[in-house]
């Protein structure tokens, strides 16, 4: 692989701040000055161009000295030097880097050839590299440098807001849990819609095992042109990892480290401990007056009892707190313990969440002979999560070795072994931690605290969420879940010269997984712990995954110029198998709670026993022809031909064919005397991908278990019935994709401007798509349905100011607009989720919400009264509506609000998304934000249905609006929006649970420091200071973050594991 | 090594069959497999891999919960489907609706695929059960649906969106058709380890049933009730083999599949359970409402649906004793007799295991009570009815008196008239869903008028309809109109 050169972004500062690094340089850089006692002298002079021209603004340094100036206006510059010895570096934006040595002169004048960065800047593409310049494709590209300086935990994280067309979204703050990249929209709707990871060529399943400080760069084919030689996988782009090869020149060992603490982004606002006091206070006194109209409103609570003792039956004795709680609701009856020290107040978002530390120490050498090139590495990265209990570590290898064996033969071994260590409870979801979090009240019974509902402590009982109940905290922290993850990827290459431009490259790639989790629930943290004897609750389970990937490819490549024709070429075949194993077991009821491992004879139930396994496998022939002339006209095809196991028989093979072409305009004569246009290029290209994401063998028809009971003793029998269609025409789903893109450089690139246009045609989707019920069946997985993407985007660097201080900006911009165009029989609707809120329909984007559009409250005004007194609604109602409920938009205008008035109300795609970098570097200073950022689209928060819904009893917990901003009479109407807690119809989903999703954040603030060494032995030091999740203005109100979508098909939010602001402190050393 | 390398590609590598299933094409092959087939024919009529099972959705929410027996208190809350099918609100969008249909629909399409793939000849016994199960689910929807398309073959989806709705009297040939090759292939009775399986008398009963169904309304085929008499007069005396003379006694444990002639077959914790307990009155979130009677952990699912208050003063004043065998009118909501309060509520507790020590019932949809799809009182009283149109009210008298004697009542003084024993449907079948189809085939004007003045007395003030024709069909469920283009909605839905 060709060391990627720096693009002119980063080539800037890259000269200055990293060239010991990478230009394999430094040993000159610091080599002791002999002649020490020679003395200072002053040079001046003049920096011009080719043309002639003067340059302002170039940087010039003194080569192992401090100190630095920069040309005026009209290109004159002043330094003085400390010998006449020294040599001066002159770098400007857009041209070549010069060393002059002054050698006694004190007036030098200077031409700066313009670079052709351009042209040397390479970009990863299936199976090789090219020259940036020569790209006709749609590839967006982040280097080392973005990833080494800051702290991040994740590969994907790297990738966020730096890039046009790409989005990543964080949906659980979970240490370690995976995160979600679409590139240029979703393209699938049943499919996975994730890009396909291919690592140092070989394809992988999951990025979670690499260290990002492995990484060389990640290009993303973002185009089908580019991606099409992925063929059948290439649909959802393909992310192309490079991990770091060995460099000659002097070796080098780097070591980083750094620390952080973690706290949550932030609280949500739920009713405090004594709001919620208030709040049950007031909605009691109503149900007193509502329910007793003859008695005084405003009665006392004595006066309450008593009247309620009045018309008690015979015997009963309202005297003691229990026996109050039956007629707590018909006669507003507070809980005798409220304003007592029988309860003490607690916020379980305080409890729950912690400030928790992690580290990362990362060890690194490399170095390179003309025979042998090695990098290896060795990384520790422990992360403890913001929920209690919550953590993990990876510990990761990695030897890349590359050895030229004689003057054909070239061999190279990658092994990279990791170990994923996760722990702590799933707390993400319904009725996990935490959303109860957000749903029980502040309250507990005095002396449990935290530990309330687990042995020896009862949770605040029936005038609260229930006796039963368990603290989040308890649920987070003694529900133990451990999850051990043991990757090894490696692989071997060779590449035999066979004759000028023409090789042979062989690469057998093994990726093996073994994932082992286990979980442990003991009784005594159930809030039933008092009806059971220890053990009778517990449950433990214990899950394995063995998977196998093995890639055997072989591949020929051409590359030569005759002349003004430069020819490249690709013949390749490869074969992917894939194996895997699982294994569950898990039962419940132990003789006690003491151990986790359980013996099948000595529980009494047995939830979970079986075996699994799977298998699939793909065969690839793949060819590709580049061909440019001048470097000026540029063209490229290829064509792939997948078989797949995973698709019926007459559909298993396809062809995915691209093409694209490029014009690069600054090439042409006409173009040289143009002084302020630099880079510019045209490009189009279309191309055909697919998409398999599939189960194995969904295209057969399969037998179900059903079983029923049969005979006097009620035996259960087996049965089978028929489980699914067989649909012998499966086959995978086929993206054609267009992209025209633009890329522009001005003023020798300071300003540089790439714009792209995309428009990508999805068909044959893979749907499980509603099917006739006669047929026995309500769903198939069948290719019907076709969605479409078309977006824009755009990315602008800038260099600000040059100099002294220096300062750099990154715009990118993403528009996408998604659309389902067709869909299976009829184009009949498909609804998932909780009460079928997601909806895929025709003319909408993928998991549109469908929900009854609330738009107000309804009001006395709204409604007549009949002779007897009964409400006569004036305005649609659903059926039993009355003052106070949420007000619906009668969708079908029938003049009554019902099931038929549900519409798509909104969905979770952004208008656009945008990422804006801004480096500065000021002497050893470096500073970078990074500020992130949607706008537009709906968060449906599905979860807060618990603590954001009018229920008519509040004994949970909700967000402040139900105390403050709700309707609770014509005198006290609310903000208008807020419906009243008291409301008759509450189960339907609405548009309140529905919130923008917009937002804008501080991603990441980085302070740097490169330490002025003296030391010999290290060549450079930089410390710093970083913050994630800095700040975020958003309008998410019942959750903790807009990104949270983790529900039903990633779409919906229910209690989402909080993000991170995180503060770390780092050093980066090179030796 | 290029060459090893793509010797090795051999392209069989992708063909691949599945390793955890079996495959449909390669089942059927042996007794076994046969077995298991019509296992899970029946089996359709469980939990069916929900948690509701098919006696639930059908009989309590679409049947008995749409008839004169069952009120609702409250106005509303989570289970709109059940409000709305209560309120005669319900639209074809309700997933209980399009729940009954398919499910229906999947067990004739395992019949189906059953008895094509088999061969006539082989596995009778096994084929005259799918056979009796598909016609069973044909007339259920008939009788639900009004007509839908008719599939005795396994059918691919675009072959299926073509079908128009089938006149009835096709389908009802088919089902007849199916009855009678069950009735001619099938002992009598089968018991022991295969109690709960069809036997010949099922079949014939049922066929019965299908011709009173014709001969009533909306078919008012004359003609059938006649053809219902010579059915049943050929298995009365079988019948009487299965008739318990203690009504008290029909709904327990121990006399499951001893005194009925079909019934769905249930037991408790192994998701095979009865969902329909979980239904008999409202519910807190958590806990039992009836401490008395179910183990601590338990709770409910449903609505609070009671029984109609004058019915039971009915029964009261008659001295029925199905009254006190079928419902409760209230029950203890605390074991602790210090503490404890009556909660006064008419709820059917029919199939409720009253048992708090039960520890493997501890969800609603976990019972191990079996339901009856047909019992002797559905002979005696559908050959009493047919006798009475046919002009034989005297033969018909002594099954009209035998459930009357049973249920504590003197005999009747004369002949029994139709009148007679459409009050004795109603007490007898209480929670058993058979009420609201009677008033149907009793004719359209009838069924109005009963719906609406019951629905008038109790939901006056819960925002319900009035029924009207349209409510003695359910519709057709809107998921499988947008898949076709060939049917119409039924009327005024």
């Amino acid at each position: 692989m060709t060391i990627p050169a720096m693009c002119p972004l980063y080539g800037y500062s890259h000269n200055e701040r990293y060239g010991a690094e990478h230009s394999g340089r430094g040993s000159e850089w610091f080599k002791p000055h002999s002649d020490v006692l020679t003395r200072a002298i002053v040079v001046t002079g003049t920096v011009r161009d080719e043309n002639g021209e003067t340059l302002p603004g170039v940087s010039i340094k003194i080569k192992g000295a401090a100190g630095g100036a920069s040309t005026d206006v009209s290109g004159r510059f002043s330094i003085s030097v400390p010998d006449a010895n020294s040599t001066l570096i002159f770098t400007y934006v857009g041209y070549t880097a010069l060393e002059v040595p002054v050698g006694g002169r004190t007036s030098l004048n200077v031409v700066l050839k313009e670079s052709s960065t351009a042209l040397t800047e390479v970009v990863v593409i299936g199976y090789g590299t090219q020259s940036k310049g020569n790209v006709t494709g749609s590839i967006a590209k982040i280097t080392s440098e973005n990833i080494e300086e800051r702290p991040i935990a994740r590969v994907e994280q790297a990738l966020q807001g730096q890039m046009a067309g790409v989005a990543v979204r964080t949906t659980s703050g979970a240490p370690g849990s995976d995160i979600s990249i679409r590139v240029r929209g979703a393209s699938s709707i049943s499919g996975d819609a994730t890009p396909l990871y291919v690592v140092d060529g070989v394809p992988l399943d999951n990025l979670s095992g690499i260290n990002p400080a492995d990484i060389e760069s990640i290009d993303v084919l973002k185009d089908a042109a580019s991606a099409a030689i992925y063929g059948s996988r290439g649909s959802n782009g393909v992310v192309l990892v490079t991990t770091k090869r060995g460099k000659k020149g002097t070796p080098v060992i780097s070591a980083t480290a750094y620390t952080a603490v973690s706290n949550i982004e932030r609280k949500v606002d739920v009713l405090d401990s004594d709001q919620w006091i208030a709040f049950n206070q007031k909605w009691l006194d109503r149900q007193w007056q509502v329910n007793n109209p003859t008695q005084d409103p405003n009665a006392s609570q004595e006066q309450r009892i008593a009247y309620a003792q009045s018309l008690a039956p015979a015997g009963t004795v309202y005297g003691t707190r229990q026996s109050l709680l039956p007629i707590r609701a018909t006669y507003g009856i507070y809980d005798p313990y409220w304003g007592t020290d029988a309860l003490e107040p607690i916020d379980w978002q305080d409890e729950l969440f912690r400030t928790a530390p992690s580290r990362d120490i990362q060890v690194n050498a490399s170095g390179a002979t003309d025979a042998v090139s090695y990098a290896i590495s060795a990384g520790v990265f422990q992360q403890e999560g913001v929920v209690h209990a919550s953590s993990f570590d990876r510990y990761s290898l990695r030897a890349n070795l590359d050895a030229r064996i004689n003057k054909f033969i070239r061999v190279g071994l990658m092994l990279a072994p990791s170990l994923g260590l996760r722990e702590g409870a799933n707390v993400d979801g319904k009725d996990n931690a935490v959303s109860r979090s957000l749903s029980f009240p502040g309250w507990t019974l005095a002396g449990s605290g935290r530990m309330a509902g687990a042995d020896p402590y009862k949770f605040y009982g029936e005038w609260g969420s229930g006796a039963n109940n368990v603290s989040p905290y308890v649920q987070a922290v003694y529900n133990e879940r451990l999850n051990r993850d043991v990757r090894m990827n490696s692989s071997f290459n060779a590449t035999i010269d066979i004759a000028k431009g023409l090789n042979v490259n062989a690469l057998v790639g093994w990726n093996y997984r073994g994932n082992r989790e286990r979980s442990y629930s003991p009784t005594w943290i159930q809030g039933t712990w008092d009806t059971s004897v220890p053990g009778e609750r517990s449950s433990s389970r214990y899950t394995t995954l063995q998977g196998h990937s093995l890639l055997t490819q072989a591949t020929l490549n051409y590359d030569r110029s005759f002349g003004d024709h430069n020819f490249n070429g690709l013949l390749g075949i490869s074969q992917e198998t894939y194996k895997e194993e699982n294994t569950d077991q898990g039962l419940t009821g132990f003789p006690n709670d003491k151990t986790w491992v359980f013996n099948r004879d000595r529980a009494t139930t047995t939830n979970f026993n079986t075996i699994g396994a799977a298998e699939n496998a793909l065969l690839s022939y793949f060819s590709r022809v580049q061909y440019n002339y001048k470097n000026k006209y540029l063209f490229s095809a290829s064509l792939r031909s997948d078989g797949s196991s995973k698709f019926g028989e007459r559909n298993r093979w396809g062809l995915f064919p691209a093409l694209s072409a490029g014009w690069r305009i600054d090439q042409e004569d006409f173009m040289s005397r143009t002084d302020w246009l630099s880079t510019t290029k045209l490009s189009a290209s279309w191309g055909q991908t697919g998409n398999d994401r599939i189960g194995n063998s969904t295209f057969v028809s399969n037998m179900a278990a059903l079983n029923y009971v049969f005979g006097d003793n009620q035996a259960i029998s087996n049965g089978y019935v028929v489980g699914n269609i067989s649909n012998s025409l499966l086959r995978w789903e086929k993206t054609d994709s267009y992209n025209v893109g633009l890329d522009l450089g001005f003023l020798r690139d300071r300003f540089t401007l790439s714009a792209a246009y995309y428009y990508k045609k999805t068909s044959d989707l893979l749907l499980s798509a509603p099917v006739s019920l006669t047929t026995g069946f309500s769903s198939m997985m069948d290719n019907i349905g076709n969605v479409e993407n078309k977006g824009f985007e755009l990315e602008l660097r800038t260099f600000n100011t040059v100099g002294t201080f220096k300062w750099n900006s990154g715009l990118n911009v993403t528009i996408n607009r998604n659309k389902i165009t067709k869909l299976g029989s009829g184009d009949a609707d498909i609804r998932i989720g909780q009460g079928g809120t997601i909806i895929q329909r025709v003319g909408h984007p993928i998991n549109s919400y469908y929900l009854l559009d609330a738009v107000g409250v309804l009001r006395e005004a709204d409604f007549d009264r009949d002779a007897g007194g009964t409400l006569v609604p004036k305005v649609p109602v659903w059926s039993g509506q009355r003052p106070g409920d949420t007000k619906y938009r009668d969708i079908n205008g029938d003049g009554r609000i019902n099931a038929s008035d549900y519409t798509v109300a909104g969905n979770y795609q952004p208008d656009f998304e945008w990422g804006f970098t801004n480096n500065f570097t000021y002497k050893n200073f470096d500073l970078s934000i990074l500020l992130q950022g949607r706008v537009g689209g709906d968060l449906l928060s599905i979860g807060s249905r618990g603590w954001n819904r009018p229920t008519n009893d509040p004994k949970w917990l909700y967000m402040e609006q139900w105390l403050t901003k709700a309707y609770w009479s014509e005198e006290e109407p609310g903000n208008g929006k807020v419906p009243a807690f008291f409301s008759a119809v509450t189960s339907e989903y609405d548009t309140n649970w529905m919130y923008d999703a917009g937002y804008l954040r501080i991603k990441n603030i980085n302070i740097g420091y490169n330490l002025p060494l003296k030391a010999k032995f290290i060549s450079r030091a930089r410390v710093y200071v970083s913050c994630d999740n800095v700040y975020m203005w958003d309008n998410y109100y019942p959750g903790f973050s807009p990104e949270g979508a983790s529900q039903d098909n990633a779409s919906s939010d229910w209690g989402a594991y909080p993000q991170a602001r995180t503060l770390s402190l780092g050093l980066t050393a090179t030796f | 090594m290029m060459s090893a390398l793509l010797l090795s590609c051999n392209k069989d590598i992708i063909d691949i069959d599945p390793i955890e299933n079996n495959t449909a094409n390669a089942f059927y092959q042996n007794e076994i497999e046969a077995r298991q087939a019509i296992t899970g024919i029946y089996a359709r009529l469980g939990r069916n891999g929900t948690n509701t099972d098919f006696a639930t959705d059908y009989y309590w929410l679409a049947s008995e919960n749409r008839s004169d027996l069952l009120y609702l208190v409250e106005g509303t809350s989570a289970q709109n489907d059940q409000l709305e099918l209560r309120k005669y609100l319900i639209s074809p969008n309700s997933g209980t609706v399009s729940g009954i249909f398919g499910r229906l629909y999947s067990l004739i399409k395992d019949a189906n695929s059953l008895l094509f793939r088999t061969k006539e000849g082989e596995y009778t016994r096994y084929r005259a059960e799918a056979r009796f199960m598909r016609a069973f689910a044909y007339f259920e929807l008939l009788r639900s649906f009004g007509p839908v398309a008719l599939i005795t073959e396994p059918i691919e989806n675009r072959d299926a969106v073509a079908l128009p709705r089938e006149e009835p009297q096709v389908i009802y040939a088919q089902i007849i058709s199916d009855l009678e090759f069950a009735a001619v292939n099938l002992n009598k009775f089968y018991t022991g380890a295969e109690a709960g399986r069809i036997g010949s008398v099922a079949a014939n009963a049922l066929l019965g049933q299908v011709y009173m169904t014709m001969a009533g309304y909306p078919l008012n085929d004359g003609s059938a009730y006649a053809k219902a008499e010579t059915v049943y007069a050929g298995i009365i005396a079988d019948v009487d083999t299965r008739f318990n003379p203690d009504y008290s006694k029909l709904f327990i444990l121990e006399n499951e599949n001893k005194n009925d002639i079909f019934s769905i077959q249930f037991a408790s914790g192994t998701n095979v359970g009865s969902s329909l307990p979980g239904f008999i009155t409202s519910s807190p979130s958590s806990g039992s409402p009836f401490p008395e009677w179910t183990y601590a952990t338990y709770n409910l699912q449903g609505q609070d649906v009671r029984v109609d208050t004058m019915l039971v003063n009915q029964m009261k004043t008659r001295g029925d004793k199905r009254l006190m065998a079928s419902i409760d009118t209230g029950y203890w909501n605390s074991t602790n007799p210090a503490t404890r309060t009556w909660v006064t509520r008419n709820i059917v507790t029919k199939f409720l295991e009253k048992d708090n020590t039960n520890t493997r019932i501890k969800a609603w949809n976990d019972f191990p009570r079996n339901f009856p799809i047909i019992r002797p009182a559905d002979v005696y009283l559908y050959y009493a009815e047919a006798l009475v149109v046919n002009g034989k009210a005297a033969i018909a008298r002594q099954y009209v008196d035998k459930l009357r004697l049973r249920a504590g009542l003197a005999p009747l003084a004369a002949f029994p008239t139709l009148e007679n024993i459409k009050q004795e449907r109603k007490y007898e079948f209480i929670g058993e869903g058979r009420r609201f189809f009677d008033l149907v085939r009793w004719g359209q004007a009838e069924a109005i008028s009963t719906l609406t003045s019951f629905a008038q007395h109790y939901h006056s003030q819960t925002n319900g309809q009035l029924p009207s024709a349209k409510d003695l069909l359910l519709p057709i469920p809107q998921s499988e109109l947008n898949t076709r283009n060939n049917w119409n909605q039924n009327p005024d839905y």
